[in-house]
């Protein structure tokens, strides 16, 4: 049998090419200090700082780019070593550990002469504790000035006392940013970036929609490629041209019929984060399977509905708030259901990343419930995103293999 | 026609060969080692003679097990998860739960009234709960593993090793030595710990059938399981071949019909 080939997306080397300019332009104000830097977790204050002049960098983004290349595997170790624990995010450890090793795959992929010094770094926890953790070793190391939002978690209902609380924290930011910017905050050039990625997250929604046409044109493979303009550069018209390029192209083959995967017969729900070093195992595992992996939690963590140009601070406060992540079983499993019907899947495959509890729904008998409660069946594979210690081909390709079984069976 | 299920898994390949009406006319099994090809043709020749396969007689083969996708020879692929189910159901036609200990992982599978593959559950990655932890204690005790078998049924309390990871419960099993407790006990405690490992893994049904070669190898593990389990336990009479009876049944649902309809229009 042929050996099962990945389509490509043609708008990849324009993403390619805008990828290139952020981190030139990160790369050559950690040079000289022309422009302050700020770290940022992936769903932080972004369009803030964004606002008051600084460049943004995000950690995430280097742990995926880590685990991606399987780098990972060699600087994970590193940072066990000093004591933190192979049980915390593996994106944390991957990314002490290359500091540690002095290394970055930025030099190969970017020319960039090291990971971009910070002038703050800036957490919200509404996706876990680790990322302050993580930020909290850069600030002992460099001295940095560390700062953030303390996001309640478990969440079913986002209501008004929480979103003032957590607009409150957002507001308290402004003063020391200003101080470390050295800027004035502008409520008028605030409002502009929030408006500005209302609509990277609107274009992206769109995108990730495509999927939901059958055949579909785009798989949550491609997803976790073509998500990064969502994550790094929302909020600039940049990421807003290359979606509605992206989406152009999704168009026309939606229009062609042409599908992501050939003869899709099955389409799944991929709920928590990629297994990044697997990604292309998989993708071609799902090609020889005439299965669409079509939707998932992880994609949609970019899609930030409640953005209004016309309430910055409080849209703001309810967006990074109502994140899947850091929400209630109840909440979860509707919007799961949800999600499932839209996007016409056939089932789950739940990954259980050993390092990521908190982006791992499977542990409080979460598949249990969706079979017997809403009728959708599903598998979980036991993993990592970038811990591969963790990962077990062999057998999660078994039990996946098996789920495409009985779901065939029923068809 | 004839039809034939190869089942390479990690530790024993087995195999079935079956007629036209699912009858078992032969089977066959050998140490997996390391070419699983190789293997899957040598323990197909042993079903043969088993089963005085007529030279030449056309026969359509499904391959299963973790060498599945190695036997180019195969006529079809399916996963020993589905395998299990299909030949567990046509010795065992009800609903009911699956438990297969197998050499390197467990697996708990669900089959409806109808034979249908339902929910399914491999063990983590570790080895607790399978036939690579039981081997490893009974190589801590130097004993063989069917000697630690016949100590455990003379074993007695109820106190399984509590560790879910085989380094960690073979400290423990020194602990036990170091603290004078009786051999006998400790097997029975070895024993106690797999049945334990595999009841985490979900909750059975009111009939449980047990398969895979920890099974059929030592009786024990039924005996303690029907202890611990809350309705019928069943081990069918060859319990190490079901994966690879399944994969013939599998192979005459898939090419028996097709190869009567053929002789039918010619």
């Amino acid at each position: 049998m042929a050996e099962p080939k990945i389509k490509k997306i043609k708008s990849t080397g324009k993403m390619k090419e805008i990828l290139a300019e952020y981190f030139k332009e990160l790369d050559e104000a950690s040079r000289t200090g022309s422009k302050p830097i700020a770290w940022c977790t992936s769903v932080g204050p972004a369009e803030l700082l964004h606002s008051m002049g600084f460049l943004v960098y995000y950690p995430e983004n280097h742990g995926a780019l880590l685990g991606a290349t399987r780098e990972s595997v060699e600087y994970i170790p590193k940072a066990n070593a000093i004591g933190y624990s192979p049980d915390i995010c593996s994106y944390l450890t991957s990314d002490v550990g290359a500091h540690l090793a002095g290394k970055t795959p930025l030099r190969k992929a970017y020319n960039m002469e090291g990971v971009p010094k910070p002038s703050v770094l800036v957490y919200n926890t509404n996706q876990c504790r680790d990322v302050e953790d993580w930020f909290q070793y850069y600030a002992r190391k460099w001295g940095v000035p560390l700062i953030g939002v303390h996001t309640p978690r478990g969440l079913s209902d986002v209501d008004e006392p929480l979103i003032n609380y957590i607009a409150g924290q957002i507001e308290n930011l402004v003063e020391p940013l200003e101080k470390i910017a050295g800027t004035k905050f502008s409520a008028e050039k605030f409002s502009e970036v929030v408006g500005l990625s209302r609509r990277t997250t609107d274009l992206w929604w769109d995108v990730l929609s495509c999927a939901a046409k059958v055949p579909s044109p785009i798989t949550f493979f491609d997803g976790t490629v073509h998500m990064a303009p969502a994550v790094v550069l929302r909020g600039t018209s940049v990421a807003n041209d290359y979606y509605e390029t992206l989406l152009e192209e999704l168009h026309d083959l939606i229009e062609h019929n042409v599908a992501a995967v050939d003869g899709e017969k099955i389409r799944l729900y991929w709920d928590g984060m990629p297994i990044w070093g697997k990604l292309r195992d998989l993708a071609m595992f799902f090609i020889s399977q005439q299965t669409s992996v079509v939707a998932s939690t992880y994609c949609n963590s970019w899609v930030f509905k409640a953005f209004d140009a016309a309430d910055p601070f409080r849209s703001m406060a309810r967006a990074y708030t109502e994140l899947f992540i850091c929400r209630s079983d109840y909440y979860k499993e509707d919007y799961i259901t949800n999600l499932c019907k839209e996007f016409k899947c056939d089932g789950i495959i739940f990954h259980d990343a050993r390092t990521c509890p908190n982006n791992s729904n499977s542990r409080y008998g979460m598949p249990e419930r969706m079979i017997n409660e809403r009728g959708i069946p599903s598998v979980v594979i036991y993993g990592d995103l970038n811990d591969l210690r963790c990962y077990s081909e062999e057998q999660s390709r078994l039990s996946m293999e098996a789920f495409l079984e009985q779901i065939r069976q029923g068809k | 026609m004839y039809f034939a299920g190869i089942d390479i898994g990690s530790t024993f390949s087995k195999s079935v060969i079956c007629d036209d009406y699912g009858n078992v006319l032969g089977r066959g099994i050998l140490r997996t080692g390391a070419d699983f090809k190789e293997r899957a043709v040598q323990v197909l020749d042993a079903a043969k003679a088993d089963a005085k396969f007529p030279e030449g007689a056309p026969l359509k083969i499904i391959a299963t097990g973790y060498g599945r996708n190695n036997i180019d020879f195969a006529d079809g692929v399916m996963t020993e998860i589905a395998c299990q189910a299909k030949g567990v159901f046509h010795s065992i036609p009800k609903a009911q739960t699956i438990v297969d200990i197998g050499g390197q992982d467990t697996k708990i599978i669900f089959v409806d009234s109808n034979g249908l593959l339902g929910r399914f559950i491999v063990n983590r990655k570790c080895a607790a709960g399978t036939g690579a932890f039981l081997e490893e204690i009974a190589r801590r005790l130097d004993r063989e593993l069917y000697e630690l078998a016949k100590l455990a049924m003379d074993g007695k309390g109820d106190s399984a090793l509590s560790s879910y990871c085989t380094v960690f419960a073979s400290s423990e099993v020194l602990d036990r030595l170091r603290r004078g407790v009786d051999i006998r006990d400790l097997a029975r405690s070895v024993f106690l710990s797999v049945v334990a490992r595999v009841m985490e893994l979900a909750t059975f049904g009111d009939n449980v059938t047990l398969t895979g070669g920890v099974v059929a190898n030592n009786p024990i593990v039924a005996d303690l399981m029907r202890e611990k389990v809350n309705g019928n336990v069943t081990v069918p009479a060859y319990a190490q071949f079901t994966a690879s009876l399944g994969a013939a049944i599998i192979a005459r649902e898939q090419f028996g019909k097709q190869t009567k309809d053929q002789s039918a229009s010619q």
